[in-house]
């Protein structure tokens, strides 16, 4: 048999590297064939809406413009099983770093899904009202060392929390516009 | 609980270091037959990376990446993600974790039946090669002869009194190589200058302390099959290269093949318990081994080994270390 090149050499390991990046493609999809409904991008929050059938999402009706935060989200996720969560994050306009994160999941779930903001040091919370709800609001210093706050609460069965690189006035503000009412 | 500890830092190396072990496998393994490599220098090389990258893969991608764990990672970055499989319970009976941690006992097993109990056993039994009965002067001058070729200190030989064929080296500084009386009255004096000179080759070679820190890998990584396997084809591979060599410098491969016959297991039949069967099953696969050593010297030249690629051998490390990133 003729000796192949250096060159034929490294393309055949080259279209075998292809191969295994494809059947490892694969085998990361075949999950979600066998089980649907588990953690999965959406494009939109109308599909996301429409696929897993979710009911009371709970959106902000308002976000303070000089936060440059652009809405629709820039990114949103939702799964239905191990249990319901639903995440939105909304990216600063012309940039590609997240400002705002809204996580709603199930207050029965096993584990928290770990928010993309990442909070370094958490002060002390401190209970407050967002639409006669009881809510914690917790001043902190995020990634990049941005100060930042973190509003909870539990509304019907269901933990809505945000955190957003903005003050706590308008965290609350944000909080507030996703419940309906005065 | 299972799939809370699978997803803590300890549950995520186990999981990942067996993922980017049978990753590292199949990259290797494609590595041969993209770069045409034949050679078992090359293959015992190569089969190192599989055994060493993936101990140390995820506490250095952590280090890199310390969001790397996080479901964030896993979605959008990641080109596979085993919480994916093992959060899986097609059946609605067992979740695929179960499964799997399963299959890491047996291994597990495996390894303490077939590593650990041997060693206990040994010690207990106090089993020792025999007392040595001193040297014999023609002996003493072949090795020297053999030494002085391959430029290695001379070590220690001792004979011992066996009615068995015994050939081995001991020691890792200090070298002894220990031979039964049975085997050179076997074997004619080029057939025993090859046996001799492959284990001379094995001194040279450091093969004993190579084959500790290999063991050391192999026993971290005691729940992970690939490294079951592959710690036992780097040994053979070991052995394949020393033959080469030994040829390379005898110029005589039919006395080597003459040699490594001697070595042969007698299976015959014998009562059916399990331990028997166990002693069955090692002295066909040592058998089997001993075959392909023969084949392999009737295939082989004079020459050594072949020159080694570094450059593939490196795309290749890249590769697996790449790949193993994305895989979580």
């Amino acid at each position: 048999m003729k000796a192949w090149s250096f060159g034929q050499k490294l393309f055949l390991f080259a279209v075998t590297i292809l191969l295994v990046t494809g059947l490892l493609t694969v085998l990361n999809w075949l999950p979600s064939l066998l089980q649907k409904k588990t953690m999965k991008r959406f494009s939109s929050i109308d599909s996301a809406e429409k696929e897993l059938r979710m009911k009371h999402l709970f959106l902000p009706t308002y976000i303070p413009e000089d936060l440059r935060l652009v809405w629709p989200p820039a990114e949103i996720y939702a799964q239905e099983v191990p249990f319901r969560a639903f995440i939105m994050h909304l990216k600063y306009k012309g940039s590609d770093e997240v400002g705002l994160v809204m996580e709603q999941t199930d207050a029965n779930a096993p584990y928290r899904i770990e928010p993309h903001i990442k909070i370094k040091t958490k002060t002390a919370g401190s209970q407050i009202s967002v639409k006669n709800r009881k809510a914690v609001l917790i001043p902190a210093i995020c990634d990049d060392n941005v100060p930042c706050n973190e509003v909870s609460w539990n509304e019907n069965g269901t933990i809505i929390t945000l955190i957003c690189k903005c003050s706590a006035q308008d965290i609350v503000k944000i909080a507030s516009s996703t419940l309906p009412g005065q | 609980m299972i799939i809370r500890f699978l997803s803590s830092y300890p549950g995520m190396y186990i999981t990942q270091s067996v993922l980017h072990a049978h990753i590292a496998l199949l990259i290797v393994e494609l590595s041969f037959f993209a770069w045409g490599i034949r050679d078992h220098h090359a293959k015992f090389r190569y089969r190192l990376l599989t055994l060493t990258l993936p101990v140390f893969m995820f506490p250095l991608y952590q280090l890199i990446t310390p969001q790397r764990s996080e479901w964030y990672f896993r979605l959008n970055t990641a080109l596979f993600d085993s919480q994916r499989w093992l959060e899986l319970d097609p059946l609605g009976i067992l979740p695929l974790y179960h499964v799997f941690v399963i299959f890491l006992l047996i291994v597990t097993a495996v390894f303490i039946v077939q590593e650990i109990l041997p060693i206990f056993r040994e010690r207990s039994s106090g089993t020792d090669l025999g007392v040595c009965e001193g040297t014999l002067d023609t002996l003493e001058v072949m090795l020297d002869s053999i030494c002085r070729t391959l430029r290695i200190k001379k070590p220690e030989i001792c004979v011992i009194d066996e009615p068995l064929p015994v050939l081995v080296t001991q020691g890792f500084k200090h070298h002894r190589i220990i031979v039964s009386n049975h085997l050179i009255e076997a074997l004619e004096e080029e057939q025993l200058r090859g046996a001799l000179t492959h284990e001379a080759v094995h001194i040279m070679r450091d093969s004993s302390s190579k084959t500790q820190l290999i063991y050391l890998l192999r026993m971290l990584m005691f729940y992970n099959p690939v490294s079951l396997v592959e710690f036992r084809r780097v040994v053979h591979d070991d052995e394949f290269i020393c033959d080469a060599i030994t040829v390379s410098k005898t110029k005589n491969p039919a006395a080597l093949i003459a040699a490594i016959s001697c070595f042969y297991h007698q299976l015959g039949e014998g009562p059916k318990g399990l331990s028997q069967m166990k002693q069955r099953i090692e002295g066909h696969s040592h058998n089997l081994l001993l075959d392909e050593r023969i084949q392999k010297l009737q295939e082989i030249g004079h020459d050594g080994p072949e020159h080694f690629g570094w450059i593939p051998f490196m795309l290749t490390a890249s590769v697996i270390l790449i790949m193993g990133y994305l895989v979580v």
